[in-house]
């Protein structure tokens, strides 16, 4: 019997009474590979947030391995779009790796230990980032910039990985890469991604959730015509099989292209 | 003048307040430019104006009333921006204005004839008191302490406050001391170079800093180094030529960083 590292029980969530999340129903199994589609504005990024607790839901329960969102947030890393911040901070790739390692345990004076360091360093040469740890931010391509954000959440040994819109504005190969990735860190952990990229769909995950205010779930990756309609509002075709997305080998140099 | 600096105790005082102002600017400016904060510490120093003049009209040191406006608005403010949805710009707009306003009452209900408020408003590097610099030096080393206790969750707030929250770090507490020390690098500043022209020594050093450098550490030293050069140099332009402290420090700074960003952007481009 699998473990439920995830349950959402009845959630709600109205912005100015609208409802933004309705009823939701969610669980999630360890090693799960789960992507939550839906149409922009239909709630994702908000059910992540609620998840982390950075959106206080208005009512409904949400428990990571049976905690609460305060203390079960720890045993999750979390990989925020990169759209989302400041490329021209003045910082290092190393550096924003390290910030993984920050927790609240921290007191004056902090300074990374050794440990820290050589984890970091490890999970920069997995994510084939490590040539250029001294390079800032800004000077990145979104493949790397995003892989940059695993790291910096992989560092935080994490039991879930929740990745907001991980390919978005990527290129082909990037975005295989970075399921490749996943997949392979899958494993592992257990990975919640939320996107509006439905061609890895089919290959890569193992469920799929449909999410427009509703949640429409059932524990595994088919997900009906009527679901995507329902969904989307407007008819959408469903992608087959291997169809509309190419799978890549193992590229590297994958960043050299951009 | 350096005769002269070690015969006058102004002068001392003149060149202890520039130094002490270059290093809370090299930090918190650092922080202000990347955190788009500029305008917000713009409305705390202006707000501040209401406290000097409520020392004045109570007959306390002008500086304490400042100090007492900046803290109370800048709690004000980081309140007010995390429970409503009102934009800050539109908030930082009526407490700078209201600030002012609420000086100019004060100064109006004093008997007899108004203070003059110049050197508080554009500063006035050689009229530093033996107190105003003891009071500098106490704000100063909270400042530092502050930041470099704590340098790696700053950066790490700063960088990405959400994040941060997720990961265990108390952002309320970083947003709400950020503030705090926003208004008291504010009253560092004020005997410096004014009220009205704080904004510039805050911004202009760090901006040349990154100008050179893509590290959040050398910014902040390079900043400091670079106010330092610059205030002391437009101390003696000012002691040389008898004009303004403060006016003149802005004006050196300023001119410095457009010549360099056009230099280096130009250099960049070829």
């Amino acid at each position: 019997m699998e473990e439920s590292v995830i349950v959402i029980k009845n959630l709600n969530v109205f912005f100015n009474e609208v409802p933004i999340l309705k009823d939701i129903e969610l669980k999630v199994n360890e090693k799960q590979f789960l992507a939550i589609i839906g149409p922009n504005g239909g709630g994702k990024t908000t059910l992540l947030k609620v998840i982390l607790g950075l959106i206080e839901p208005d009512s409904g329960q949400v428990k990571i391995k049976g905690l609460d969102i305060k203390e079960g947030r720890k045993l999750i890393g979390y990989v925020p779009q990169i759209s989302d911040f400041d490329k021209h901070f003045p910082i290092n790739v190393k550096d924003v790796i390290l910030m993984g390692r920050i927790s609240d345990k921290q007191g004056f004076f902090h300074s990374y230990s050794q440990k820290d360091i050589n984890l970091v360093e490890d999970i920069m040469k997995d994510l084939d980032i490590f040539d250029f740890k001294d390079k800032q931010i800004g000077r990145l391509s979104g493949g790397q910039l995003q892989r940059v954000l695993i790291g910096r959440a992989l560092v935080a040994e994490p039991e879930i990985l929740l990745l907001d819109e991980p390919t978005a504005s990527l290129d082909a190969e990037s975005r295989s890469n970075i399921y490749n990735i996943l997949r392979d860190i899958n494993d592992e952990i257990t990975i919640i991604v939320v996107t509006h990229d439905l061609s890895a769909i089919s290959s890569y995950f193992d469920s799929v959730a449909c999410l427009n205010k509703n949640l429409h779930y059932h524990g595994d990756k088919n997900i009906s015509q009527e679901d995507v309609d329902q969904v989307y509002g407007c008819p959408i075709e469903l992608i087959a099989h291997g169809v509309s997305h190419r799978v890549l080998g193992n590229h590297s140099g994958d960043e050299q292209h951009d | 003048m350096i005769e002269a600096i070690l015969k006058y105790n102004f002068l001392q005082n003149a060149l202890y307040s520039a130094l002490m102002a270059s290093v809370v600017c090299g930090i918190i400016g650092t922080i202000i430019i990347e955190k788009n904060l500029v305008m917000m510490s713009g409305g705390i120093a202006h707000t501040s104006f209401g406290g000097v003049g409520l020392g004045y009209y109570l007959n306390i040191e002008p500086i304490f009333g400042a100090l007492f406006f900046a803290l109370f608005s800048s709690v004000i403010i980081v309140t007010i921006r995390r429970k409503t949805e009102v934009h800050s710009d539109t908030l930082i707009g009526i407490m700078w204005a209201m600030g002012m306003a609420v000086g100019i009452l004060f100064i109006s209900f004093m008997q007899g004839y108004p203070p003059d408020m110049s050197s508080y408003l554009f500063g006035d590097i050689l009229t530093v008191t033996n107190m105003d610099i003891n009071i500098m030096l106490i704000l100063v080393v909270i400042v530092v302490f502050a930041i470099t206790s704590l340098f790696n969750q700053w950066k790490s707030y700063l960088f990405d406050e959400e994040f941060s929250y997720v990961r265990g770090l108390n952002t309320n507490f970083y947003e709400y001391f950020l503030f705090i020390l926003i208004a008291l690098t504010v009253i560092v500043l004020i005997r410096v170079t004014g009220i009205i022209l704080i904004i510039a020594l805050l911004t202009a050093p760090p901006a040349i800093a990154r100008l050179f450098t893509y590290d959040f550490k050398k910014t902040i030293f390079l900043a400091i180094i670079f106010g330092a050069f610059f205030s002391l140099s437009g101390l003696w332009l000012s002691y040389l030529f008898n004009i303004p402290s403060g006016a003149t420090i802005i004006l050196l700074i300023g001119i410095t960083y457009f010549v360099l960003a056009f230099l280096t952007g130009k250099l960049k481009r070829s």
